[in-house]
């Protein structure tokens, strides 16, 4: 019998691996794949079992990544900081936009280092002066956020599963269009059902809204939205609870929380349990408001807001 | 000699504009211009700073490959066609015919770069933004530099390697050029003391082409200027010493190449 050459084996293996590759990339959905800067490993553990899945979906995650990191330039006037920024630093708390707005992240390092710590010489000076760069000691100015959103629109199209994308790409839009900002969170929504944080962002978008409108000239729409806001603030605070470690207890210091439930989530979760009893009891029932605010003070325990909530509701 | 000089430059734009390689390069890349442009971004106008950033990548990507392409078969051809022999048995020497060639391929770098210009400038105007003309003529003459620094090498390299391998190595020098210089700053710190004197040696005898690319300052100008007399003088100056080598290179390896 004539032996195969090493040529012709791996010829045929390429051509069974061709032929196997519907069965293999079967499970390339986006629902199969999850991972990226915008969640934890363990989230991530849990998420992922496929290995090709694993392998390919990296390549989608690192793109949405490198968006991500190019959108902190662009809030940064082109100046190349080692990441630093998180979705709170990126949703300032109801306002509008950040325009030349400073926030306090001096001291975080550029890229391109310092005339004291550069091993160039006179590279080093004029790739200072030719790149946009500003001393690290320097205040951080934040420009107008409009200019992100095509990257936001980039990093979700890349990977559906990119959470952050979209919870931040339509707290920006907001300002701009708040219907597109409705349109793009709910298309998050569609793709990430179990992610929590769309829903309470697409309840904080409803919210804000009601800001915008005359109590006396429209108050029935005020209405409605809030109604909106609150079964959204329901939803995220029902969602979030599921997703907490059950045996999570809250740390004393930001610096304890760990990658597991971060900071910027247990903000959101009690912020949509706190808005959601907050809602239900002015435009709901103040009976269901009741019973909802003390659900959520077993898990969120000590929470002052609930609290006193329960302290008004109370008969 | 500048008559002599600018009859080999001319040929070889000709024949780059009649093999219509530009145009289809040109036509190529303004379509991926024009695609971007096209991108519905939540119905919003004005998005210009996205636009801006990736249609001067493109022209730069476009323009670079085109140059070591060109430059690369400029030599090999004309030993391959024998050519060379007819020129070379006219009163040319061969600095002149090297330098011809240098300025030829330069030329067709600019009549790329001025197609180029033109589509960006009509959609910049198109989207409602504004052209920080200072920065963007700057932004062209330091892209022409590296076109000059690509060009020499390409022509030395085409005359160490085959055109395979030249275009290979100088399209991915192109390519990796900015990549090389963030490593090296970024590992620099991690690196052991041979490490360091090696990265250190790189990065000087390597030409950093991120110095000359203004895209990032010329896509955020409206928070960043022109840049001054000085820091151009220099940047020229740097240019100039790459260029200048890789063309001593190239003609050495061209001299000792027997006809």
């Amino acid at each position: 019998m004539k032996k195969s050459s090493p040529s012709s084996l791996i010829l045929i293996a390429a051509l069974v691996l061709y032929l196997a590759s519907p069965v293999l990339t079967s499970r390339l959905e986006p629902n199969d794949y999850a991972g990226g800067r915008s969640r934890d490993s363990f989230d991530r553990s849990i998420r992922n079992s496929s290995a090709i899945a694993m392998l390919l979906g990296e390549v989608r995650m690192s793109a949405s990544d490198l968006i991500f990191i190019k959108t902190e330039r662009y809030l940064h006037e082109g100046i190349a900081y080692v990441p630093h920024l998180e979705r709170e630093d990126l949703t300032p708390d109801l306002s509008e936009n950040g325009e030349g707005e400073e926030d306090d992240h001096a001291g975080t390092p550029t890229l391109i280092p310092t005339t004291e710590t550069d091993f160039r010489g006179v590279i080093g000076v004029l790739h200072r002066r030719v790149k946009p760069w500003r001393d690290p000691s320097a205040a951080h100015n934040h420009t107008e956020g409009t200019e992100l959103l095509p990257w936001y629109r980039l990093m979700t199209i890349a990977d559906p599963q990119y959470v952050r994308g979209y919870t931040i790409g339509s707290w920006w839009l907001k300002g701009i269009d708040p219907e597109k900002a409705i349109e793009f969170i709910k298309e998050g929504i569609e793709n990430n059902p179990d992610a929590f944080q769309v829903y309470y962002m697409l309840g904080r978008i409803y919210f804000e809204q009601t800001r915008e409108l005359d109590p006396l000239a429209e108050g029935l729409q005020i209405r409605e939205l809030n109604e909106l806001a609150r079964d959204n603030f329901v939803t995220a605070a029902r969602l979030g609870l599921q997703e907490r470690p059950d045996d999570w207890t809250p740390p004393k210091t930001p610096e304890e929380f760990t990658e597991e439930w971060d900071e910027g989530r247990e903000d959101d979760l009690r912020g949509a349990a706190r808005l959601g009893v907050l809602l239900e009891q002015k435009y709901g029932d103040s009976e269901r408001a009741l019973e909802l605010a003390r659900e959520y003070l077993i898990e969120l325990a000590p929470d002052g807001v609930l609290e006193r909530r329960i302290d008004e509701l109370a008969p | 000699m500048p008559l002599k000089l600018w009859l080999i430059a001319r040929s070889v734009l000709i024949e780059a504009i009649r093999r219509r390689e530009v145009y289809a390069i040109v036509l190529v890349s303004t379509l991926l211009i024009i695609s971007i442009m096209g991108i519905d971004f939540f119905g919003l106008k004005e998005l210009t700073k996205f636009y801006r950033e990736s249609a001067l990548k493109v022209m730069s990507i476009a323009t670079g490959l085109t140059v070591v392409v060109l430059a690369a078969r400029q030599l090999p051809r004309e030993f391959e066609m024998r050519t060379i022999y007819t020129l070379m048995a006219r009163p040319i020497s061969r600095t002149t015919f090297l330098a011809g060639k240098l300025f030829g391929v330069m030329l067709a770098a600019a009549f790329c770069f001025l197609l180029f210009t033109l589509v960006y400038l009509v959609g910049t105007l198109y989207l409602g933004g504004d052209i920080p003309w200072v920065l963007f003529a700057q932004h062209v003459y330091l892209q022409l530099l590296t076109m000059l620094i690509l060009a020499s090498l390409s022509f030395w390299l085409s005359m160490m390697l085959n055109l395979d391998a030249a275009i290979t190595i100088g399209s991915l020098f192109f390519l990796l050029a900015a990549m090389f210089t963030n490593v090296s700053m970024y590992i620099y710190d991690y690196a052991d003391a041979f490490g360091r004197f090696v990265i250190k040696i790189g990065t000087f005898i390597i030409p950093q082409l991120t110095l000359l690319d203004l895209s990032e300052r010329t896509t955020h100008a409206q928070s960043w200027s022109a840049l001054d007399f000085t820091t151009m003088a220099m940047l020229t100056g740097y240019a100039l010493i790459f260029a200048a080598a890789y063309f001593a290179l190239a003609m050495l390896w061209f001299r000792k190449r027997e006809l």
